[in-house]
């Protein structure tokens, strides 16, 4: 059964922020608890510079989040990004080797940015492995489904074709735009936080897989 | 002679299956060979065989055709990590309109499952052998023990080899379908997985065949070193028991015995004190 | 065929063997041999008690004691002299033995010889017999030896009676030497009776099976 929870981010799981305007910020990758700042873990830097383009015209940059053994914490590739303003950034962990789960958390001049207090601007996408019916919260609120079918029991045509896309689900006032949304295992799905702030998105402790 | 027991050819054949009745030994052991753990344990039992006495040119107790009955509980364990490449889905990357701009999603890398892989695999050997036979002193008895000459035991690896490789097989293709976006590229890594396998496995099957063999040599009938007894002599046997005072035991010692094999026949002579 | 002749097992006890085990019987169980009346020590563990025989008209009981002499068994084909008026057959044993008979004699008592107040004659005897086996239990058989006519020379008009009752005494004798079957293969594996016994060769033999 897939782990779904935006607050504590997994290799399923991809964040993404969209930086409207020029700052400079120091975060972290971390496992600490929200509300407690890392001690001993690297800051790493984004610089956001003024630009012409406008919301929708800029592009995505890719942090890789890496979990470094020896040091025991998590580590971002490139430590040190600039972009420029309406761009967007998406962190993403590749392996996880019984590493625990993370949130990006970062703090610049004019403002700042969580993975576990989502928006505004910011998008979680949530990569669905196992068959089965996901029951989620916004907000601790709620019964929002995500149906995911099993690859086994349909056409392998049918599936890839299926598989080549993602539903966009729209958080508005707390709720999502679809409450419920059919999607075939291996695919993914983009929430979409751009004007509420603060929301998080988990299963709820009632999900369980239907194979 | 003072006494004479003769066993016929059925009769020693008698005496040998209960002889058989309990022979049975397991033993177990693991090793690992690259990226596979395998732990084996071999049981054996041994039943039937025909007996031939043969007194010419040498007095030997010949047994045709025991069967040997061993099975093997394999248990095969490898992480499919140290074999499969990585592999991050969906292949092709996907990317979506937003109004952020597109957004394009990250791929997956499967973390590849470890499997484990049970499977018994049987085995009926048919193994001829021949004994001399000896008396010796068992301290309060006489016996007549069995000793083997040397055999052969060849056992053909190719059942042990069959059998691994249809059940890794199968496993890992169970497994690996229960991945999406990947069924292009399944049995190309079931193959990955079955030519690292292959690389060993004469070596591991070899190991279970070695341990068979172990496990054989172990019943001692089949062991040479370990003389089994066939027939054992007490050497005072109480002919007429005590009753009461003044009527102890009456009794006959034997004092010697000897055993030959004549005319189909074990033979075994005896002179009492 | 060889000696088991379609049977499983074969026994057989030698008649050097069979004295060696009457030897025995005498050393360990000398009373089966040795009789006399409590004056001359009879009730002991060595000698069994004979009660007195009453003389007729004198009024005394008369103290007695019988030896008898370990018997030797022949089994056919014969190899010991045997008396005219017996012969040894096929499946046939003789027994020859003897008595030593003592009597305290009052007369010379009276005379105070007590030194030669035992008066002792002996006598020999001779027995052709059969074997035997009786069952005991449901798959028991005990072995045995009985004789069937007997022998006494020298004893004048008392010769039918001495005849008679030595072969009571012989065969009394030989009931208590009765021993299992199975004795016969010495504990080395179960032995049921099936044929046998049969005296020939100079053995007792006996077939059966092993279970």
């Amino acid at each position: 059964m897939d782990f779904l929870d935006s607050r504590h981010l997994t290799n399923h799981d991809g964040f993404v922020q969209l930086f409207p305007a020029a700052d400079v910020f120091e975060y972290f990758v971390t496992s600490v608890p929200a509300g407690m700042t890392p001690q001993h873990e690297p800051k790493f830097h984004l610089e956001v510079k003024a630009g012409a383009a406008k919301k929708g015209e800029g592009k995505q940059h890719g942090v890789k989040v890496v979990w470094d053994a020896a040091a025991k914490h998590y580590v971002a590739h490139p430590s040190r990004l600039e972009i420029a303003q309406n761009d967007y950034v998406a962190w993403h962990c590749e392996r996880m080797v019984g590493s625990p789960p993370y949130s990006v958390r970062g703090r610049g001049q004019h403002g700042s940015f969580s993975s576990a207090s989502l928006g505004p601007h910011a998008a979680f996408i949530h990569f669905f492995l196992q068959a089965g019916r996901y029951t989620y919260q916004v907000n601790g609120a709620g019964a929002f489904v995500v149906e995911v079918l099993d690859h086994r029991k349909m056409d392998p045509d049918v599936h890839a074709k299926r598989a080549a896309g993602a539903p966009l689900v729209k958080i508005v006032r707390g709720r999502p735009d679809q409450s419920e949304v059919e999607i075939v295992a291996g695919q993914n799905v983009v929430w979409l936080i751009d004007e509420e702030q603060h929301v998080t998105i988990a299963a709820s402790p009632s999900t369980s897989p239907r194979g | 002679m003072d006494a004479t027991v003769a066993v016929s050819e059925s009769g020693v054949n008698q005496l040998v299956q209960d002889l058989l009745a309990s022979a049975h030994f397991s033993k177990s052991d693991s090793a690992s060979w690259g990226p596979f753990t395998v732990s084996y344990s071999v049981s054996a039992s041994v039943s039937g065989g025909t007996v031939e006495l043969v007194d010419t040119p040498v007095q030997l107790i010949r047994v045709h055709d025991f069967n040997v009955s061993a099975s093997a509980g394999v248990s095969l364990s490898f992480d499919l990590n140290n074999i499969l490449p990585q592999i991050c889905i969906p292949p092709v990357q996907i990317c979506i309109p937003t109004p952020f701009g597109d957004i394009c999603t990250p791929q997956f890398c499967i973390s590849w499952p470890s499997i484990t892989v049970p499977l018994t695999i049987p085995l009926s050997l048919n193994i001829s052998a021949d004994f001399g036979i000896q008396v010796r002193d068992g301290g309060s008895t006489w016996d007549i023990v069995l000793l083997i000459f040397p055999f052969s035991l060849v056992i053909d690896p190719t059942p042990t080899i069959n059998a691994i490789l249809t059940a890794v097989e199968n496993a890992v293709d169970g497994v690996l379908d229960g991945i999406p976006l990947i069924g292009p590229l399944i049995a190309d890594l079931v193959n990955l997985v079955i030519g690292a396998l292959q690389s060993v496995i004469s070596l591991i099957a070899s190991a279970i065949d070695a341990l068979i063999h172990e496990v054989i040599l172990l019943i001692d009938i089949f062991s040479p070193t370990i003389p089994v007894t066939l027939l054992s002599f007490d050497k005072t046997e109480v002919m007429i028991p005590a009753s009461g005072p003044g009527n102890p035991d009456v009794d006959l010692t034997l004092a010697s015995l000897t055993a030959q094999i004549a005319q189909h026949e074990l033979v075994a002579e005896t002179n009492f004190a | 065929m060889g000696l088991t002749n379609g049977f499983a097992a074969f026994a057989a006890i030698d008649e050097t063997g069979i004295n060696k085990f009457i030897r025995n019987v005498a050393l360990a169980r000398p009373h089966y041999l040795h009789f006399a009346t409590a004056g001359l020590g009879g009730g002991s563990p060595a000698i069994s008690l004979l009660p007195p025989l009453t003389v007729p008209g004198a009024g005394i009981g008369l103290q007695y004691e019988i030896a008898i002499e370990q018997p030797v068994v022949d089994f056919f084909p014969q190899n010991l002299p045997l008396p005219g008026g017996l012969t040894l057959g096929a499946n046939q044993f003789s027994i020859t033995t003897g008595a030593r008979i003592c009597v305290v004699c009052s007369d010379r008592l009276k005379s105070d010889q007590r030194g030669g107040a035992l008066v002792c004659g002996s006598i020999k005897v001779w027995g052709v017999g059969h074997p035997t086996s009786t069952p005991v239990g449901s798959t028991d058989k005990l072995i045995g030896l009985v004789v069937d006519a007997i022998v006494i020379k020298d004893v004048g008009g008392l010769e039918a009676i001495a005849e008679c009752v030595a072969k009571d005494t012989l065969n009394a004798l030989l009931l208590q030497l009765r021993y299992l079957v199975k004795k016969q293969v010495f504990g080395a594996f179960s032995f049921f009776l099936a044929a046998g016994p049969t005296i020939a060769d100079n053995e007792i033999k006996v077939w059966g099976n092993l279970s």
